[in-house]
């Protein structure tokens, strides 16, 4: 519960981190309250506010996430609460409403506050400064694209089966369904883990530090790689180019085969 | 327009009856153990099934009056504000069918439909890998239909999977979260359709302004609008909402059910329950609350 209650006051600040959404929700709803008179549907008022609270308060957040059993992040308590609709809600109000009362039917007054308004939104939307990295994704994938196709032809119709690079991987069963890898994303999207039961071994995790070097982690040598990926049904490896030829001729001396260029990659086939 | 039914209200309805075709069609795969071929062939058959459901439901509808009628002529700012709302939409329809932002992370919907479409089976093999399962799946996720809904539409028309889900899907999903809004809207400023299309504009830039951050409506309809949050969040939602606001309490428990069959709320009930029981409750003390002070009065 400690837990709870400590993700539902830091998810909070991060769901008011990026953008000003909620803080706009929040004025909406103190404007409402104020011309609670000129609002015809109360209900809708009533069940916003109450919603907004229950997901503010750490506790009743709290209570909600244990309502989604605590698999979702703090934001999808955020569901219940209709913003959008609320906003827009608000905002017709004061602009059908409470704005022509003010100004007095001046086109222009009206015009400048619409603008403001306008501004206002644009200022909440947090300007593109989020984090989601959409045209990386599309290059890779298109890239990936082609070296599998290429990939395709070469295996002249045989089925796939392969251990590639994650920027290979990340997109292989998108790409062609019919390819089987050694791992899957999940290997580091963990998010991903939720969609079955299945858990990779320690050695295949180790095969994927040995693909990308890293040397915090790295525990297998050239060799015991090769013997393990040998040790598999693997018909297809591609290793990056920059690996160096003791180890391209370790593997090919344990895979029993020859290496080929594929694009930037080494590719043996078995 | 009639009192009660719109338009939208049939695009909203009819893509809940989808959700239901695809989960009767789903189930059968899961439980029967039947190819999905079969399923591909069963659920084009209730969504036909629904369709036809529906065109009788609208064609009763208007002949006992319930349809919303079409009001008198448009004014000049309504006119302004239509095309601005339209413009703004389109735009949006534009931006998801180029499918720039593509929001990949924490999902394998395009392996899991190119897994049955491959294999011809249901969660047969596992979408990550394409190898068997080991430890196989939780069941509150095996019943979710989405994937099979996506497959099947797929096979009927003979497209690719990323093709339907990542550029295709998205439009459905916004085209139903404006008949959503529609509906709101109507239901939160009856009979007021300079209002009304005050706050279609607004939603518009709202859900353009929301792209900041995934679970947000904006991100989730632009980036992510094949997800089954993002059709419980922008289309279930905001029309269950509006049906609640218009007391057509039975119809809104419709989306709590679709949403049971999109969204994987593990053992919790979903958000479209706590919206409908939400807006449920506080009418009814909004209404006693009223009761009360026409007594004191």
């Amino acid at each position: 519960m400690t837990e709870l209650l400590g993700n539902a006051w830091t998810g909070w600040h991060s769901f008011t981190a990026a953008g000003k959404l909620a803080a706009l929700l929040l004025i909406s709803l103190l404007f409402l309250w104020i011309y609670y008179k000129k609002v015809v549907q109360k209900p809708f008022l009533v069940y916003t506010t109450v919603a907004v609270a229950c997901c503010i308060v750490p506790v009743t957040a709290a209570v909600l996430m244990l309502y989604q059993t605590g698999f979702y992040d703090y934001e999808w308590i955020w569901s219940i609460v209709p913003l959008t609709a609320m906003i827009g809600f608000a905002a017709t109000i004061f602009i059908t409403d409470v704005l022509k009362s003010v100004t007095e039917g001046d086109r222009k007054k009206e015009a400048a506050v619409i603008l403001m308004m306008l501004a206002t939104l644009i200022l909440c939307s947090g300007m593109g400064t989020g984090d989601f990295e959409f045209a990386e994704n599309q290059s890779e994938l298109k890239r990936a694209e082609e070296l599998l196709e290429e990939l395709g032809e070469r295996m002249e119709g045989r089925e796939i089966y392969l251990w590639a690079p994650r920027e290979i991987t990340e997109y292989a069963r998108e790409c062609n369904a019919g390819i089987r890898v050694l791992y899957g994303r999940n290997m580091w999207d963990i998010s991903l883990d939720a969609y079955a039961y299945d858990t990779y071994s320690r050695e295949m995790a180790d095969l994927d530090c040995w693909m990308r070097n890293d040397e915090e982690k790295e525990t297998l040598s050239d060799g015991e790689c090769a013997e393990i990926v040998a040790s598999t049904e693997v018909n297809c490896i591609l290793l990056p180019g920059g690996k160096s030829n003791e180890t391209i001729e370790c593997f090919e001396e344990k895979l029993g085969t020859r290496a080929e260029f594929l694009g930037d990659y080494y590719l043996l086939i078995r | 327009m009639s009192k009660n039914y719109s338009f939208s209200d049939g695009i909203a309805t009819f893509i809940i009856l989808l959700i239901g075709a695809a989960e009767a069609a789903h189930l059968c795969g899961i439980f029967l153990h039947r190819p999905f071929s079969e399923c591909a062939i069963l659920f084009g058959i209730f969504a036909v099934g629904a369709l036809i459901v529906l065109i009788a439901a609208v064609i009763w509808c208007r002949k006992a009056g319930h349809a919303v009628c079409t009001g008198n002529g448009w004014s000049r700012a309504e006119k302004v504000l239509l095309t601005v709302f339209i413009l703004l939409a389109v735009v949006q329809v534009l931006y998801a069918v180029m499918g720039k932002g593509i929001y990949r992370r924490g999902d394998i919907t395009v392996e899991t439909v190119g897994s049955f479409l491959e294999n011809n089976t249901l969660y047969q093999v596992n979408p990550m890998t394409g190898r068997a399962y080991e430890g196989g799946i939780p069941s509150r996720l095996k019943i979710l239909c989405l994937p099979t809904m996506y497959a099947s539409l797929c096979s009927l028309f003979h497209v690719s999977p990323r093709l339907l889900i990542w550029h295709v899907i998205p439009v459905v999903t916004l085209t139903g979260c404006y008949a959503a809004y529609i509906c709101l809207g109507r239901s939160l400023f009856p009979g007021d359709r300079y209002r009304q299309l005050w706050f279609l504009v607004i939603v518009a830039l709202v859900i353009w302004a929301g792209g900041y951050k995934f679970g947000m409506d904006g991100f989730l309809v632009l980036f992510a609008g094949w997800r089954g949050v993002t059709l419980r969040n922008t289309v279930l939602i905001p029309y269950a909402v509006s049906l609640c606001i218009r007391k057509k309490y039975l119809h809104a428990f419709l989306c709590a059910v679709a949403e049971v069959c999109i969204v994987w709320t593990l053992y919790g009930l979903g958000a479209c329950l706590i919206v409908i029981s939400g807006m449920a409750l506080a009418r009814f003390l909004c209404g006693r609350r009223k009761n009360r002070e026409e007594d004191e009065r």
